[in-house]
């Protein structure tokens, strides 16, 4: 039987009624959980995991397919309307979607954010289907030499958020890179700036780091805008739904944050994340008005939603042809299939067809199903914008501390989350851009590890970064991709210098 | 202001960095790189972002504007009621374990709505303590987050 | 680091079970004949998340002693993953005198401690029983130039640093020291081994098959699947005897003349200031669940070596195992 004929089969069992009703519980205890500011899919199933004990494993692991689209479309819900992303693959959903709630459109850019994920899910499982075995050798290629050049080229299109200054940028950056080196190192086993606490040996978690710098640090902001009584009115303005305008700009960043997110999701590393900075900076390099992004672009909304739901269908392919988890979600997932009897590898999908497809299919039917439910949703969610200010803002602080608290009921977390919050309200204040801190803090443990990892085969020689074509490939876009934010800004004086090659180069 | 303060920062997270990484501990073996590469690299990078932020806002004027902006911010009452939330949210948190959540989460909300809200009282002690009752019941009891008990029975 | 969310979920988890638990085993506690029996709900502690070898190895025990009777509480896996195990460890360490808290440990409880990452020592823990040994396995990509273990040891003598080796989640494994151990006994420079550490030993395994990474050391649990889809092959096990399945054409390290035998052992340890009679109700209890024929046969399923020894042997084990490592291990650390 082909892998086609296992996904019908699959979408068989997975309607079956009483499977039908785990799914919508699934979605609805997901999306609670996934609105808490910080808690995204990977956190969420984690979360509500143990709900699920004791449950038949197909009936368990349909529901888990259920919380993990309600805790996603949940965390992009936080990213848009409180500027708080529930995982790093919806840090770039910020930038543009909560500009897009404070100009009123909260409604359009829920919307574009579900139609993306839907229109990616729908892709990538049929993608899935067929394309799983071919694309599982392809994953191979990657070793720690091209994934390293892999995470340079990410890492530079993250120095393309620089915002204004570019230095500031690089500040930002440094500073996540910094953060990303605390804890044990894994290559040497050395404890770094760990100060011999015994809870930093794992490092700083994501969660922390995203709640404090973009949860409490926006309520702080907006408090003092609250007592200048100048806080903004989030008020809907135009229809609630996409206009046709909005729908006309979406649909082609719909459609190249999906082929992004898929072929990003395929291959080892946190590949959501990854895509969605590139499919960000992509739509704002294709853009005419290259500034206008970070006010509030729908494309900015629409292109990372559809990559970040492509990547995670993506995902699956070195999950289930290699058993090889490639970040959070799918991490989780791993555990879930362990806890209930399966041996990944790469007869995973050729002993347990029946699971394997019953479980991407329930994902896909979750996906469908919080697609229409969202609908209505969308029209609640953004109501509870029109709390009076004073009331919302120590309710996003509470729900804030119970996200992280729940993680690993530390109190160290807790001090670190308020840390954060001040330096992100700083970091505001001065104007310096948040986003490359966060998505330095996620890339940079294996940007460092893979590089070491590649200097240790090649016994300190450089030269292996050249040694492969796609290594080589994907430094070359790296070293494009960095200078071109310094380019752009500089363009005038370099065009002087370039003149008579003008006409060119504008081609 | 803005620059020199980014920078003065810069150099000393670079400074206090660099003592993190001569405790770094080592082992004679494999990596020729070792643990300390990156921080190394990293430390100097800062104190070259720090000279650039320096270079980059080393105009007097506007070291002046900056400064008279930031000192009459920091006189003004959002400044003072930032630092206020600042340390009850601190207090907040220094208490939640002791406490327990639903005492202390319905201590700070009371006491934060009812300043910051601009209507009447009630509603908002209203909003506080049933607001705490109700997310304790979901999530410590629905979902069994281990939200402390602190030193109330339940 | 997602699976460090699933942990404090159990915790809360532990509470729910114990009602159950009650509820399903009423007459259970009394009819067993020790003088004392867990009057809660065991935890069988294991400091990484689900889905590792250890994590398994806490998931058996568990149900073996579930379906032993021997829990009339009811019983729970707790995963505690961070800092090598030290964690968990600590977890255990601060719950002195409950005996139903059982931890399920290997090798990094004591190369922690030597390394000096960890201040913990096995020596506070009351030991419980050891279960068994896995095996650890070299193996090697299906177009690798390296097709025997002699071509690997030539290579050795030759250049050490012309081979890579990936020994799993890093420093101070099993999977490190047989590579030490190999090293030593081909008389290469231990200092120019090139030891490559991954997140998890299934990214090891998936380098060594892309090609990137020479020879894969680890256990036939992940190496098992690959082995079987003709994507790698065995070469040597660094085992005292041949094992069966997969494993039967395979050479020991000491048929071919090197003594190399690097038991990973998996035992269990429990918290300090155990009773008597606590310690004796569990050395009991072990010893009957690996007894049982469903025990057995799966060691044999699962390529893992039977090596059962009593509480008071594991003392004297652990003891000997401590010195061992810390020869090894001491000569890399400056």
């Amino acid at each position: 039987m082909t892998n086609f004929q296992h996904m019908l089969d699959g979408f068989a069992t997975a309607l079956e009624p009483w499977n039908l009703l785990f799914i919508l519980i699934g979605s609805i205890l997901g999306t609670i959980v996934g609105v808490l500011p910080g808690l995204g899919p990977s956190a969420g199933i984690a979360l509500l995991l143990p709900l699920t004990f004791g449950m038949d494993p197909t009936s368990a692991l349909i529901m888990i397919a259920g919380m993990y689209y309600g805790a996603m479309y949940g965390g992009s819900t936080t990213s848009i309307l409180i500027n708080t992303p529930g995982e790093s693959s919806s840090v770039m959903t910020t930038l543009d979607g909560y500009q897009m709630a404070r100009n009123g459109r909260a409604g359009a850019a829920l919307a574009v954010s579900a139609i993306g994920s839907f229109i990616a899910g729908t892709f990538s499982v049929i993608a899935l289907s067929l394309l799983a075995t071919p694309l599982a050798r392809f994953g191979l290629k990657f070793g720690p030499v091209e994934y390293f050049s892999l995470m340079l080229f990410s890492m530079s299109a993250v120095s393309s958020l620089t915002g204004k200054s570019v230095t500031k940028g690089l500040f930002s950056m440094i500073l996540g890179l910094m953060i990303a080196t605390v804890g044990i190192d894994l290559q040497s086993g050395s404890p770094r700036f760990t100060g011999g606490i015994p809870q930093l040996q794992d490092g700083v978690s994501f969660l922390v780091i995203a709640v404090g710098m973009f949860a409490i640090s926006e309520v702080l902001i907006t408090f003092e805008e609250h007592v200048r009584g100048s806080a903004p009115v989030l008020r809907i303005q135009g229809r609630l739904w996409l206009t046709r305008e909005e729908w006309r700009r979406s649909i082609m960043p719909i459609i190249r944050g999906t082929l992004i997110g898929f072929a990003k999701g395929v291959l080892p590393g946190p590949g959501a994340t990854i895509s969605t900075i590139l499919s960000y900076g992509l739509e704002r390099g294709l853009h005419k008005e290259k500034e206008k992004f970070g006010t509030g672009m729908i494309e900015g909304v629409a292109g990372p939603e559809a990559a970040n739901n492509a990547a995670a269908g993506g995902a699956m392919v070195p999950l289930l042809t290699l058993g090889l988890p490639s970040g959070g979600t799918t991490a989780v997932l791993l555990g879930a299939f362990v806890m209930y009897g399966l041996q990944p590898g790469p007869l995973m999908m050729s002993r347990n067809p029946d699971v394997v497809w019953g479980l991407i299919d329930s994902m896909y039917l979750g996906n469908v199903m919080l697609f229409i439910l969202n609908l209505p949703l969308i029209f609640i969610f953004v109501r509870l914008l029109y709390i009076p200010t004073g009331i919302l803002l120590p309710l996003i602080l509470t729900i804030a501390t119970i996200g992280v608290f729940s993680i690993d009921a530390s109190t160290l977390d807790l001090a670190l989350v308020l840390g954060f919050g001040i330096v992100g309200y700083i970091f505001r204040k001065l104007d310096v851009p948040l986003a490359p801190m966060v998505l330095a803090v996620v890339l940079g443990k294996s940007l460092e590890q893979s590089f070491r990892q590649s200097i240790t085969i090649s016994g300190g020689d450089l030269d292996i970064f050249l040694s492969s074509a796609l290594s080589v490939f994907f430094l070359i876009l790296a070293v494009a991709m960095f200078f071109l934010p310094f380019a752009w800004k500089h363009r005038n004086t370099i065009f002087g210098f370039l003149r008579p090659s003008r006409a060119i180069s504008k081609n | 202001m803005t620059y020199v303060f980014l920078a003065a920062t810069a150099f000393v997270i670079a400074g206090a960095y660099w003592i993190g990484i001569t405790q770094i501990p080592l082992l004679g073996f494999g990596d020729p790189l070792g643990p300390k590469l990156l921080p190394s690299f990293l430390a100097a990078a800062l104190v070259a972002v720090g000279c650039a932020l320096l270079v980059e806002g080393r105009s007097i004027a506007g070291l002046k504007t900056d400064f008279t902006r930031f000192s009459t911010f920091v006189r003004t009452r959002e400044f003072g009621l930032i630092a206020a939330v600042t340390c009850w949210t601190a207090l907040y948190f220094t208490a939640f374990a002791y406490l327990g959540y639903l005492l202390s989460t319905s201590l700070f909300l009371t006491v934060l709505m009812a300043t910051a809200h601009r209507g009447n009282r009630l509603v908002a002690v209203t909003v506080a303590i049933s607001f705490s009752v109700g997310s304790y019941l979901l999530f410590a009891l629905l979902f069994a987050v281990p939200l402390p008990r602190g030193i109330l029975p339940f | 680091m997602t699976s460090t969310f699933a942990i404090t979920r159990r915790k809360a988890l532990v509470s729910s079970l114990a009602v159950a638990g009650l509820a399903a085993f009423p007459g259970l506690g009394s009819a067993q004949s020790s003088s004392w029996a867990p009057d809660k709900p065991v935890e069988v502690v294991v400091g990484v998340g689900p889905g590792g070898a250890n994590d398994r190895t806490a998931r058996d025990i568990e149900r073996f002693l579930k379906d032993g009777g021997f829990t009339p509480a009811g019983s729970v896996v707790s995963n505690k993953p961070g800092g090598g195990h030290a964690v968990a460890l600590a977890y255990t360490l601060a719950h002195p005198g409950e005996a139903n808290i059982l931890q399920v440990v290997g090798g990094v409880m004591l190369s922690n401690n030597i390394l000096g990452r960890s201040p913990i020592s096995f020596a506070q823990f009351t030991p419980i029983g050891t279960l068994f040994d896995e095996q650890m396995v070299f193996a090697v990509g299906a177009n690798s130039p390296i097709k025997t273990a002699q071509d690997l040891v030539d290579k050795l003598k030759q250049d050490p640093a012309s081979v890579s080796f990936s020994i799993s989640t890093g420093i101070g494994t099993t999977n490190h020291i047989s590579v030490l151990q190999l090293a030593k006994q081909v008389g290469a420079d231990i200092k120019k081994i090139k030891a490559v550490s991954f997140n998890s030993s299934t990214e090891g395994v998936t380098a060594t098959i892309g090609g990137h990474i020479d020879v894969v050391v680890t256990t036939p649990f992940a190496l098992n699947p690959f082995v079987e889809s003709g994507d790698l092959k065995y070469i040597a096990a660094a085992s005292a005897e041949r094992s069966g399945g997969l494993l039967a054409q395979v050479p020991t390290w000491r048929e071919l003349g090197y003594d190399i035998v690097v038991p990973a052992w998996r035992l269990i340890v429990a918290p300090p200031d155990l009773k008597p009679e606590q310690i004796a109700y569990w050395d009991k209890a072990i010893a009957a669940v690996t007894d049982t024929s469903e025990w057995k046969a799966m060691l044999e399923k699962e390529s893992l070596v039977p090596h059962r020894l009593t509480s008071v042997e594991t003392k004297a084990y652990l003891e000997s195992e401590d010195k061992r490592y810390r020869e090894l291990l001491g000569s890399i650390s400056q």
